[in-house]
């Protein structure tokens, strides 16, 4: 099924252990390193900094290759311009097919841009062949297609994103084929796709054979269902949606049919996402459940003003801190279960050293206002200048 | 799935039945630590009742008074202080551990707010007439006091800033790639402050006085010459700006080696390698050779990938088995 050999995949996810249980204090270095030079692994990297800046080099790599064959056939580009493409789908797969083999890398920011491009080309291939009428639907299917396939052989979990947006657009594009009553019943089409999405991934990580090199396509799947699930039952979205969609306007003193219904899901989704999170201690749903509760009250106070803006904050802010001092004093120092303490299995805790960017970016003093060092210097307008090497 | 990597490196014989029992203890605990969580609502809530009070204020200011909230400021920022001085562990050389865990922030605290103080006043009095930033050099000296006595990388960051503010240079972020850098004088400044920095970590650690600050000075050195040196490189074609980013790029990617750090190493090579393009393909539009370039593109492309991947492989190798810290 997969491209890559099952017991090298295995011996990466062993190796990665072996140095989480390192950084924990479990074993020392010299058995940590010791564990490295038994097991033989696919070129990986763990540093998720070079692997986006892998990432960005492989995607000119592979778009100065689609170049190169631009030229050879540029007279014959513009009637046929689906070919080219078909071309390009084959140079991906054989191509992702070599770096997989032969230098074997895994998720070291080349092998995840070429599965990346390679879908970008699969994807235009269908949507140019496929003609100027109609040709949604066949996209969203090739999106599907392509991202189950790219997830599953190539062990890539942004594969499995783009695979779940395929889904939403083509599970979108049916009910609104469906006339005024699809349009109307599209936030409950979607809510019961969030829900298939969320229980599916739930499936595959109880499925004994499915190795766990796949846990983090896993992941990406449930995110995205409980995304969807919020998001689609979410006041805001409807009633923004349903205005955009059905060409209505809501006077005001009216409402959306069932609006009850969906203020209802505005509230509960996030309270029940943070309440089963913490039972089932569950990452994934306590963050979705933090950032749906912000929309949510995002979404409550853009159409009802009760107090004025700077209250609000001020109240919240005070509330918001009530309840995270108090669950910090309760959780500090225990040593099982829910706790403040850093989990030693954990590199979470990484990301806490980086707060003082925060700070700088927030607090950094700024150059005073020049008016005693001399006229200012015009032009030389420069931004974004991390792209340099794109051409 | 199941997860048992542990199971199967207990099995293969490469753990310890003790280090394997350890393990199992441990995750049996069921652990699930809410540090992050808490830290960042810990942080939205701060935001929150700041953004709300500065709202507050600026729409009661005509009632208030500026006397009255510059009084409060610089009794929180006292208050803040006292605290500080109260909980320290006295001056030391190396690293001091942090009181509590709410101490570190107090000092961010007492810090920030005496700086919004000298700002309030110079902005609202000027008691410095019109030299601004004589204003703001005053926090940036307490920045540096607080840094050192109180043992604090946020405020020693906050305190790099304001000195690089004072010449005129904004360095946080995002604000390093605003700079105007078609100013000469600021990128002689710039490049100059950066050098001063590697200077100042070095004999640090040759002194062995708070050595373990070098890293947050030598990494701002590093953003700091490379993002001129490049920034001017888009504009400009002085061979002077490729000489100092040659030499910046090299001695940063020595102390990678040296010091072992991915980070130096990652953003060094990336800095050096975007100033290598603009060189080539300088080269290209002055010699006209575009075709030539497409047709190379993929050769060199290829190349450098399979380069960096053979140097980081290196690199990740001589961290693991030379014993480089």
């Amino acid at each position: 099924m997969q491209a890559y050999d099952r017991e090298l995949l295995e011996n990466n996810a062993l190796i990665a252990e072996a140095d989480s249980l390192q950084h924990a204090g479990f074993i020392s270095s010299e058995q940590n390193n010791f564990i490295d030079s038994k097991l033989p692994s696919l070129s990986t990297q763990s540093n998720q900094l070079i692997r986006a800046g892998m990432f960005i080099l492989a995607c000119v790599l592979f778009s100065s290759c689609c170049g190169v064959v631009a030229l050879f056939s540029s007279g014959f580009i513009f009637e046929h311009y689906g070919w080219i493409m078909l071309v390009y789908s084959i140079f991906g797969i054989a191509a992702t097919e070599f770096i997989v083999h032969k230098p074997q890398y895994f998720a070291n920011g080349i092998d995840d841009a070429f599965v990346f491009c390679t879908q970008l080309v699969l994807i235009g291939w269908v949507g140019v062949s496929v003609g100027s009428k109609d040709f949604l639907m066949p996209v969203f299917v090739a999106m599907v297609i392509a991202g189950v396939f790219c997830c599953v052989r190539y062990v890539d979990s942004l594969a499995a994103f783009l695979a779940c947006v395929g889904l939403v657009c083509a599970t979108g594009d049916l009910f609104m084929q469906a006339g005024d009553a699809g349009r109307s019943l599209l936030p409950f089409g979607l809510m019961s796709l969030g829900a298939a999405i969320y229980y599916l991934s739930q499936w595959l990580r109880d499925n004994e054979d499915l190795g766990s090199y796949y846990f983090k396509s896993i992941n990406v799947v449930k995110g995205f269902g409980l995304a969807l699930f919020y998001l689609a039952g979410n006041y805001m979205v409807v009633r923004e949606g349903r205005v955009l969609l059905l060409n209505t306007e809501i006077m005001p003193g009216s409402d959306i049919p069932l609006a009850w219904l969906f203020y209802a899901f505005t509230v509960l989704v996030p309270v029940g996402y943070i309440y089963f999170s913490l039972i089932r201690k569950d990452r994934i749903m306590l963050w979705a459940g933090i950032f749906s509760l912000s929309f949510s009250i995002f979404t409550i106070r853009y159409y009802h003003h009760i107090i004025p803006a700077e209250w609000a904050l001020v109240i919240g802010g005070l509330v918001l801190l009530a309840i995270t001092w108090f669950s910090i004093h309760k959780l500090k120092g225990r040593t099982s279960g829910l706790t403040y303490e850093a989990d030693r299995l954990s590199s979470q805790g990484e990301i806490l050293k980086a707060e003082y960017i925060l700070v700088v970016q927030n607090f950094g003093a700024k150059p005073a206002a020049v008016d005693n060092t001399g006229p200012a210097f015009g032009g030389g307008d420069f931004g974004g200048g991390g792209a340099g090497d794109s051409l | 799935m199941t997860h048992n990597e542990t199971k199967t490196l207990f099995e293969k014989g490469l753990i310890s039945a003790t280090q394997y029992g350890q393990v199992n203890e441990y995750r049996s605990r069921n652990i699930f630590s809410l540090l992050i969580e808490l830290r960042v609502l810990l942080y939205l809530s701060i935001l929150l009742i700041t953004t709300g009070i500065g709202i507050l204020v600026y729409k009661n200011i005509d009632t208030i008074g500026h006397t009255v909230i510059l009084s409060a400021i610089l009794l929180a920022s006292v208050t803040c202080f006292f605290y500080c001085f109260k909980n320290s562990r006295g001056f030391s050389l190396g690293p001091v551990a942090s009181a509590n865990m709410w101490y570190d922030y107090v000092v961010l605290a007492a810090n920030l707010l005496a700086g919004i103080f000298m700002g309030y006043l110079q902005y609202q009095y000027h008691p410095f007439g019109s030299y601004n930033n004589i204003a703001a050099l005053l926090p940036t000296l307490l920045y540096f006091f607080s840094a050192y006595y109180f043992d604090n990388k946020a405020v020693l960051s906050l305190a790099i800033t304001g000195a690089a503010a004072f010449i005129g240079l904004s360095v946080s972020p995002r604000g390093l790639l605003e700079n105007d850098f078609s100013n000469p004088a600021l990128s002689y400044s710039a490049i100059g402050f950066g050098s001063m920095l590697i200077l100042g970590a070095a004999a640090r650690e040759w002194s062995d006085f708070k050595s373990h600050f070098s890293f947050t000075y030598r990494n701002f050195a590093l953003h700091i010459i490379c993002i001129t040196c490049l920034s001017n490189l888009f504009s400009d074609e002085s061979a002077l700006y490729y000489f100092i980013l040659t030499a910046a790029v090299s001695y940063f990617v020595w102390l990678a080696y040296y010091l072992g750090s991915i980070n130096f190493l990652f953003f060094a090579v990336t800095y050096g390698y975007i100033g290598l393009n603009i060189l080539l393909i300088r080269i290209v539009s002055n010699n006209d050779l575009y075709m030539l370039l497409a047709y190379i593109g993929p050769f060199y492309f290829g190349a450098s990938v399979w380069f960096f991947i053979k140097w980081l492989r290196g690199f990740r190798n001589r961290l693991r088995y030379a014993g480089v810290r």
